[in-house]
């Protein structure tokens, strides 16, 4: 069920370049979350009148955590907030990673903001097998810690930090060494879930993709968040990415 | 206690004058985990068709200053979906239920009147004639006096139930329009649908939204509306439903001065959902604080 809340601030802080953790007191939806589910966050008096939709990263009892990037006016104002400000946030919203017990790999693929999802599902996987395929540009972005640092593989474009290239390419290079049967799950830049669509194809993986669009309401009132999809039989279809989303099966998603 | 009550015709009693805009609020059952519907005085469903509808590719919406610009193009569940899927959920409603139709020729529209006429908790309909986002129909219907008066003259004879046209703004003269509807004997009016609007990214140079133009809403129309509905009030008789920016009570309060009866809530869902309860409040408190048993002695009482 999901929640509309006045949340206090308990932490807001800056992570790295321009990426900030954000966390909130919000037992109602902390306590019902599940990875790959979002939020969305409420401002007051603005020019730009849509909420802004972020993934929860993680929660730990009644608190509530968001790993987001300044990239314009609103998360701008977000970077401003500070702990004790109260914020009206709606949540959880949208499906989640589906995790199966057969599953001996769980791969988890972040690139940039589309981090955030993946951190949730580290936590969620401690006690399971899993990679996690970290993807930036450059050293100076942010790449999450994970408990057991052996499990994190990071790979800049640049190649500052870790594997030179992106992750799908170095995806490539260690899926041979991997135990089977493997599922991907992933979020980030679309051309990044495009390709691991195609991976996942090439390698017989199924993959679980986090995409994003344009949202209006976040909750299945303005049908504005539509996204080109193809149901079981091939046959083309619009899927809303509030609603029936963020999470879909690769096969699922015509990226045109 | 204040009377918040208003009446749109004998036919359709509203226990307050707050209705949601349709295509704003899905089928009214996706914010009951946080919102009490039944503060609705009623429900406009999304416009409905014969059959389903998948509606436009995408992009289909652009947050705009104050706004947004859709395109959605009236993707809908279709006739029979409607009745089955969302008949529970309208039994337990206390408001009324308003059906929004779209057809895309004019047998549509009346196939769909006939059938919805003889369902007991559809308590009246409001014919869009003015969709900018449709190619086929749409707009056509809602621009052109003789156009719209053929197209919604025949709906009359085929229900007694209350019967309203929603006008749209992108026309020289809506109080012509208004005018034709009053003809043809429809119980009211409502305006005013989305406004013609477009925006281009300066980087890929494309058009933000599949359609090129879309349908402008939001805080940024309120004094389109109003001027409007101001123009409409002074040519007709029966009552005008006021949308269009409604963010507030406020807002309300301006909507009735202007002269329209009750309003619909619109685009604020996507951004306050609780619009609805505040409203409310702010409606009690502002007739107790003016002296006002009953909203009803607002309605047209701006000093125009
Ligand atoms: C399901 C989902 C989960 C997300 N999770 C995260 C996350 O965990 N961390 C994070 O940093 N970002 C996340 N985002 C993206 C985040 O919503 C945008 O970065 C944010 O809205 C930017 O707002 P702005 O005003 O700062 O930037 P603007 O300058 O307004 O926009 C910059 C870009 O942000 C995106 N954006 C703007 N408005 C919206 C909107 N209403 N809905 C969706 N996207 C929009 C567009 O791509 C736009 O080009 C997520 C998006 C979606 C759809
Ligand atoms: C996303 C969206 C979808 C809409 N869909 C419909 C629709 O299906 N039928 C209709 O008559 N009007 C539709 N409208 C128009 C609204 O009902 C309303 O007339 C308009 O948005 C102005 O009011 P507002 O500024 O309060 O939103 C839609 C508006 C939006 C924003
Ligand atoms: S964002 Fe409104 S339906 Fe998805």
């Amino acid at each position: 069920m999901k929640k509309l809340c006045q949340s206090k601030i308990l932490k807001n802080e800056q992570l790295a370049d321009q990426y900030w953790k954000l966390v909130f007191d919000c037992p109602e939806i902390a306590n019902e979350a599940l990875p790959g589910q979002f939020i969305e966050v409420y401002f007051d008096h603005s020019l730009k009148i849509f909420p802004r939709p972020f993934s929860i990263a993680k929660v730990e009892h009644d608190a509530l955590e968001l790993i987001y990037k300044v990239i314009g006016s609103q998360t701008e104002i977000m970077a401003s907030w500070k702990p004790g400000e109260t914020v009206q946030i709606l949540g959880p919203l949208g499906n989640f990673f589906v995790i199966s017990d057969d599953t001996k790999t769980h791969i988890l693929v972040g690139g940039g903001v589309g981090l955030a999802p993946m951190v949730f599902m580290s936590e969620v996987l401690k006690e399971k097998n899993f990679l996690f395929f970290c993807g930036g540009r450059n050293g100076r972005e942010y790449f999450p810690e994970v408990h057991d640092p052996v499990r994190r593989i990071i790979s800049t474009d640049d190649g500052s930090v870790g594997f030179h290239g992106n992750v799908v390419q170095c995806l490539e290079k260690e899926i041979a060494a991997i135990e089977t049967p493997v599922v991907i799950y992933a979020c980030g830049p679309e051309k990044m879930c495009e390709a691991l669509k195609y991976f996942g194809e090439k390698h017989n993986i199924p993959v679980q993709i986090s995409m994003e669009t344009i949202m209006a309401c976040g909750m299945g009132l303005c049908q504005g968040c539509a996204l080109k999809t193809y149901d079981e039989n091939g046959n083309d279809k619009i899927s809303l990415v509030c609603k029936d989303g963020p999470i879909f099966k690769g096969e699922e998603i015509n990226f045109g | 206690m204040v009377d918040l009550s208003v009446e749109l015709s004998e036919k359709l009693l509203l226990k307050n004058p707050l209705m949601t805009a349709s295509g704003t609020f899905g089928y009214g059952d996706e914010v009951t985990d946080f919102v009490d519907t039944n503060l609705y005085g009623g429900i406009v469903s999304k416009s409905l068709s014969l059959n389903p509808r998948v509606g436009n590719p995408p992009p289909r919406i652009v947050e705009t200053p104050g706004g947004m610009i859709n395109s959605i193009g009236l993707a809908n569940i279709g006739l029979d979906r409607f009745l089955e899927e969302k008949e529970e959920y309208f039994h337990n409603f206390e408001g009324q239920l308003i059906v929004n139709i779209a057809g895309q020729e004019d047998d549509e529209f009346y196939t769909i009147l006939k059938r919805l006429d003889r369902v007991n908790w559809v308590r009246g309909f409001e014919i869009n004639v003015s969709c900018p986002n449709v190619k086929k129909g749409g707009i056509q219907f809602g621009t052109d006096p003789d156009f719209m008066f053929k197209l919604i003259a025949p709906m009359r004879d085929l229900t007694d139930k209350f019967l309203m046209i929603k006008l749209s703004p992108n026309v020289t003269d809506i109080a012509k329009m208004a005018v034709k509807v009053q003809e043809a004997k429809c119980d009211a009016v409502s305006m005013i649908n989305t406004l013609y609007g477009a925006a281009i990214d300066i980087y890929t140079r494309k058009p933000k939204i599949n359609t090129v133009i879309g349908g402008l809403s939001g805080p940024a129309v309120k004094p389109v509306a109003l001027a409007n509905i101001i123009k409409a009030r002074k040519a007709i008789d029966i009552p005008i439903v006021g949308i269009g920016g409604i963010t507030n009570g406020d807002d309300v309060i301006e909507f009735l001065l202007a002269g329209a009866s009750a309003v619909q809530l619109g685009t604020v869902h996507f951004f306050d959902p609780l619009a609805v309860v505040k409203i409310h409040q702010f409606l009690q408190q502002y007739l107790e604080s003016q002296n006002l048993n009953t909203i009803k002695e607002l309605i047209g009482k701006a000093l125009i």
